[in-house]
C-alpha cells in the first residue's frame, strides 16, 4: 500500500542568475523511510534542501512537505515545528556553551524529547558548561545531531549528517537514524557517502546537475540491477541504449557494458543476437549504480 | 508561559548573548568617559588659566568662558554634544550589526532558519533587545553623570541629563535600525560593522562644521543628526530640534522597514 507522502515537489527550478543549481526536480518521499539523496558536490542536494526548508524561494515549481506549501512563509514556519534539520555546514552559535544552545533550541518545540536529550548528552559525552566555540568539529556536529534527535519531529532531514565524525561516532549516528525511523520517523538525507546510504536507506534518490537521475529503492537495486558485457569479435558500437531497461551503455572498443534496471534477458539476448562472442550477467553495487547514473542527467 | 512567549524569550536572549561582549564593553566606556569627564572638571579648572599663561598667544574660543562657569553647558560641550555622543555612535552601529545576512557569513542561518521562528520575528527580538541594550546605555550615562556629580559636591540637575541622554539614545536607535539595515545589505562577518563605522565617521567629519556653528541651512539642519543627538544646551523641551527629530526617526522607520524587507524576501 502507497504511504503519504512527507515531501512531494514538482518541477522544483532554482536558478542563481544563469546557473542551474536545481532543474525541474520532481520527486517523493514515502512516510516512514529513510531516503538517501545522493550527489555529487555541487550537483544541488543543499539548494533542494533550503527550498524545501524556505530559506530560499524556487525559481519555479511546487512543493510541500509534510503537506505544507514550501513558497508560503507562514505554512514554513508550521511546518519547521514539525521537522529536525541538520545542515551541511554545522556551525553554531559560538556565543553559547552547549547547555545554553540546547535550551535555546527547546524552546521551541513543545514536544520536545528529554529522555533523547539526556541519552545523546550520555553518548556523545557532551559538556554541557564548555562553549560552543571550544568544540572539536565532532562534538559540534554531535550537538547539532542531539538538537535534531530530540525535537520529537516527525520528518528528519539531515544534510551531509556524518561529516567530521570518526568511524565509531558515525556508526552511532546511523543507528540513531535507524532508530529514529524504527520509532515512525521519516528521514531525508543527503550523502556523498554510498556505503553509509546502502547501509541505512530503503529508497535512494540521485541528482546530478540539478536533475533526478535515480528514484529506486535498495532492494531494488540489489535484486534487479545488474551490469551485462558482452565481448565482440571487433569494435562495436551498439543500439541496445534503445532497449527499455537500459540506464547506461559504455563502449570500449570490443566489449560493450550496460548497466540495466531491468529486462535483463531481453538485453542478453539483444547482445548475443547482435553477434557477441560472450555476454555475462554480474551484480552490481549501490555505488555501480550511481557512477553509472552520473552524466545521465538530460539537458 | 505560553509557546509563544516562551520564543520571544529564547530569541531575546539568543540575541543579548550575541552581543552581551559589545554591549558590556560599550557600557565600560560610557561610564569610564562621563566618570572621567566630571571627576577631571576641577582639575582642568585649574590647568585652564595656567595654560593661558604658557600661551598667551591661544585665542578663546566662542564657548570658552560658558564652560568655566556653567557645568551643564560644559556637560552638554564636552560629553552629550561631543565625546559621549561619538562613544553612542559607535556603540549604536556595534549592537546593530547582526541578522540572517550576517549569520550566513558566520555559518549559524541554516540553524536559525531551521527553527519555526517567521523572520519577521527574528529581526524584531534582535531589533528589540538592541535598543533596550542602548537605552540601558543611557541609563548608565546619565547614572553615571549624576553620581559622579554629586560625588564632587556640584549640583547637577536630573531634568538635564535625563533630556540629553534621552536624545542620545533615539539618536543611537535611528543609527541601530540603519546597522541593521546595513548587516541585511552588505554581506561579511564583520563588513557591515566596518561599512557602518566609516560612514559614522565620514557624516561626523562632514557636519563637523556646521556642529560648530558654521552656516546652515534648513534641510542641513533637519540632517544634522549630530545637532538631533545633541540638542540645545538647556534641559528645555523647546531646546529639542523637533524637524531633525522627525526627519532622523523617518529615515531610521524606513531603513528599518527595508531591513525587514530584504530579511523576509531573501534567499539564505
Amino acid at each position: 500500500m502507497m504511504q503519504p507522502m512527507v515531501i512531494e515537489t514538482k518541477g522544483l527550478t532554482k536558478h542563481y542568475g544563469s546557473f542551474e543549481a536545481v532543474n525541474d526536480l520532481s520527486l517523493l518521499v514515502e512516510s516512514g523511510s529513510i531516503t538517501g539523496f545522493l550527489g555529487q558536490n555541487g550537483a544541488g542536494k543543499s539548494s533542494t534542501i533550503r527550498m524545501l526548508l524556505g530559506m530560499m524561494r524556487p525559481t519555479r515549481g511546487t512543493g510541500q512537505v509534510l503537506g505544507f506549501d514550501i513558497a508560503d512563509p507562514a505554512a514554513s514556519v508550521r511546518m519547521r515545528q514539525r521537522i529536525a534539520y541538520v545542515a551541511e555546514d554545522k556551525r553554531l552559535f559560538d556565543y553559547m556553551t552547549v547547555g545554553q544552545l540546547i535550551a535555546f533550541t527547546r524552546a521551541f518545540f513543545p514536544s520536545w524529547c528529554h529522555d533523547t536529550e539526556r541519552e545523546l548528552i550520555d553518548e556523545f559525552r557532551l559538556p554541557l558548561e564548555l562553549s560552543i566555540k571550544k568544540l572539536s568539529k565532532g562534538m559540534r556536529t554531535q550537538t547539532a545531531l542531539l538538537l535534531a534527535f530530540a525535537r520529537g519531529a516527525e520528518l528528519l532531514i539531515l544534510d551531509e549528517p556524518t561529516e567530521g565524525l570518526d568511524p565509531v561516532s558515525t556508526e552511532k549516528v546511523l543507528g540513531l537514524v535507524v532508530r529514529a525511523a524504527a520509532n515512525g520517523m521519516s528521514v531525508f538525507f543527503s550523502s556523498h557517502q554510498i556505503a553509509e546510504v546502502e547501509q541505512v536507506a530503503d529508497r535512494v534518490l540521485m541528482i546530478d546537475s540539478g536533475r533526478l537521475v535515480l528514484d529506486t529503492s535498495i532492494d531494488s537495486v540489489k535484486e534487479h540491477f545488474r551490469r551485462v558485457r558482452g565481448v565482440f569479435a571487433e569494435p562495436h558500437d551498439s543500439a541496445i541504449g534503445a532497449l527499455p531497461g537500459v540506464r547506461r551503455v559504455d563502449v570500449d572498443g570490443r566489449i560493450v557494458s550496460v548497466m540495466a534496471s531491468h529486462n535483463v534477458n531481453e538485453i542478453v539476448r539483444y547482445l548475443r543476437a547482435d553477434s557477441a562472442t560472450n555476454v555475462e550477467v554480474l551484480p552490481v553495487t549501490l555505488k555501480d549504480v550511481l557512477l553509472g547514473s552520473i552524466g545521465t542527467a538530460k539537458r | 508561559m505560553s509557546a509563544r512567549s516562551a520564543v520571544w524569550r529564547a530569541l531575546s536572549r539568543k540575541a543579548w548573548l550575541e552581543t552581551r561582549a559589545r554591549f558590556a564593553t560599550g557600557a565600560v566606556v560610557i561610564v569610564l568617559l562621563c566618570a572621567f569627564m566630571v571627576l577631571v572638571r576641577p582639575r582642568m579648572l585649574v590647568q585652564w588659566p595656567l595654560d593661558k599663561i604658557l600661551h598667551p598667544e591661544w585665542r578663546d574660543p566662542p564657548w570658552w568662558d560658558r564652560v568655566h562657569t556653567d557645568y551643564p553647558f560644559f556637560l552638554w560641550h564636552y560629553l552629550y554634544r561631543d565625546m559621549l555622543q561619538k562613544a553612542f555612535m559607535v556603540f549604536a552601529v556595534l549592537l546593530g550589526v547582526g541578522g540572517l545576512a550576517r549569520e550566513v557569513a558566520y555559518g549559524t542561518a541554516a540553524f536559525t532558519l531551521s527553527l519555526p521562528a517567521s523572520r519577521r520575528l527574528l529581526l524584531a527580538t534582535r531589533a528589540t533587545v538592541a535598543a533596550a541594550e542602548t537605552a540601558a546605555l543611557g541609563v548608565l550615562a546619565a547614572a553615571t553623570i549624576l553620581l559622579t556629580s554629586a560625588f564632587i559636591g556640584v549640583p547637577y540637575s536630573a531634568a538635564h541629563a535625563l533630556l540629553h541622554t534621552a536624545l542620545l539614545v533615539l539618536g543611537a536607535c535611528v543609527l541601530l535600525a540603519g546597522s541593521l539595515c546595513l548587516s541585511s545589505i552588505v554581506e561579511g562577518e564583520h563588513a557591515p560593522a566596518l561599512v557602518g563605522l566609516a560612514g559614522v565617521g565620514m557624516f561626523n567629519y562632514i557636519m563637523a562644521p556646521y556642529a560648530d556653528g558654521g552656516p546652515t541651512s534648513g534641510l542641513v539642519r533637519a540632517l544634522d543628526f549630530v545637532h538631533v543627538m545633541s540638542g540645545s544646551p538647556g534641559e528645555s523641551l523647546a531646546d529639542v530640534p523637533w524637524t531633525g527629530v522627525a526627519v532622523s526617526l523617518g529615515i531610521g522607520a524606513l531603513a528599518l522597514l527595508y531591513a525587514f524587507r530584504r530579511s523576509e524576501t531573501g534567499d539564505f
